[in-house]
């Protein structure tokens, strides 16, 4: 298969790949891992098991506060950039066939080719 | 790879899609204009202006009472090149953007390829786990590796080292340049590794066969062919990753502390703690100038390395 990885390089790849996805995935995983942890410092394996500290995070005061303020900014961010971004993104791609429709090789279809 | 024959057609008998495309996506200078202005004006006043007011600021001189006014001085400037506190900040920045743009580099390299050439399922797999951390703030994810780095037995891969036997004594990592580097390159990895493998997809395989039937080895064909002809994606992932680094706050704040400042950091410290708004400003400009030069003379050699390959 000429589009697949063969060979001595894919052996090289392989372990690379696996280290790289642990080098991901770790900071988050172990982030999980001590919040379900049974002691009230941080200790690691983790000892126990206990979803107290997500039952006294729900109930905190100053968590639904900033839950609340954290969704709303979030929606009227996202709404912002809709509003301003969809006609400004169509706008450009009409000011881009003003100019130049002519001037890339038929053979290139990208806008932003370094190549041509 | 089997070819599909081209057959001649005669010239009128083409059906002509791009007359078509191009009476429907030409529309009046003023309509591009009224649907670009919401967001002109938005960064002008958002962006640009406050920008602008900063550089300003960086000129003018604060009188004792915290009022900024004339004259206009360059005072700023040579009191941020002349002190070895500041110049130390400033290469350190340096130093800790163009380590992790160069790791990022090295191990974007073979995570993109594997994204690009592996089997659909892996590739995808690949894809989300790379993409996942974007969905969780930086915050969260720094103080994960706050978790990881930290000195003493009490850091995970502390215990890991001294579990498995690699390490006599726990390794103070924390609060050092290579903790920021590990820290960002874990924030900023996405950013070389997606560009990598948009520009890795679009090489035509067949140029890597040809290379391989004319007897050149796998290491000769990354070298010569791949690495050319995804350049311009690993421009787009240098610059996103080293400007990004550079002026990088959170990480450098956790992971750093005070044995690895960042320019970002000095400048909260002056306009938050010392309130010295025209040196905070001073150095926000220094960061900014460095970064677009940094950027501008990258590009420039890469394009004209492009234009040299080509004639």
């Amino acid at each position: 298969m000429k589009n697949r990885l063969s060979g001595p390089i894919a052996w090289l790849l392989f372990p690379v790949t696996v280290a790289m996805m642990i080098f991901i995935l770790a900071p988050l995983l172990v982030t999980v891992a001590i919040s379900i942890s049974d002691t009230p410092y941080v200790v690691f394996p983790p000892r126990g098991f206990t979803m107290n500290w997500y039952a006294k995070v729900l109930q905190d005061a100053d968590f639904q506060a900033s839950l609340g303020f954290s969704s709303l900014l979030a929606v009227s961010a996202t709404l912002g950039a809709l509003l301003l971004g969809v006609p400004a993104a169509y706008a450009w791609l009409r000011a881009m066939s003003f100019r130049g429709a002519g001037r890339r090789p038929r053979s290139c279809s990208r806008r932003w080719c370094f190549q041509c | 790879m089997a070819a599909h024959p081209v057959q001649a057609l005669p010239a009128a008998s083409l059906p002509r899609p791009r007359a078509r495309l191009r009476v429907r996506l030409s529309a009046s200078h003023a309509t591009v204009a009224a649907l670009l202005l919401p967001s002109v004006v938005f960064l002008a006043a958002f962006f640009a202006f406050p920008a602008l007011g900063l550089l300003a600021c960086s000129f003018l001189t604060q009188a004792p009472n915290g009022t900024l006014g004339l004259p206009l001085t360059l005072e700023h400037y040579r009191h941020f090149f002349d002190t070895s506190l500041y110049t130390h900040v400033l290469l350190s920045t340096l130093r800790i953007s163009l380590v992790t743009t160069g790791v990022g580099i090295a191990l974007g390299y073979p995570i993109a390829l594997v994204m690009v050439r592996s089997n659909p399922v892996v590739s995808r797999i690949i894809t989300m786990i790379v993409i996942a951390p974007l969905i969780v703030s930086v915050v969260v994810r720094t103080y994960g590796w706050q978790l990881i780095l930290a000195n003493g037995k009490t850091g995970i891969l502390n215990w890991l080292l001294l579990t498995t036997g690699l390490a006599k004594s726990p390794v103070a990592l924390l609060y050092s340049e290579t903790a920021v580097v590990i820290g960002s390159l874990h924030v900023f990895y996405p950013m070389m590794v997606l560009p990598l493998a948009s520009a890795l997809g679009r090489i035509d395989p067949r140029f890597e066969d040809a290379a391989r039937t004319l007897g050149a080895t796998s290491w000769r064909i990354f070298r010569r062919i791949t690495v050319p002809l995804s350049l311009p994606g690993l421009a787009v992932g240098c610059t996103l990753v080293f400007s990004l680094t550079a002026g990088s706050f959170v990480t450098p704040a956790i992971l750093g502390g005070s044995s690895a400042q960042m320019l970002g950091m000095l400048v909260d410290q002056q306009i938050l703690v010392v309130y010295d708004w025209p040196f905070g400003a001073t150095v926000a400009t220094v960061l900014v100038a460095i970064v677009l030069a940094v950027n501008i003379v990258s590009l420039r050699a890469l394009s004209l390395r492009r234009t040299a390959r080509k004639t």
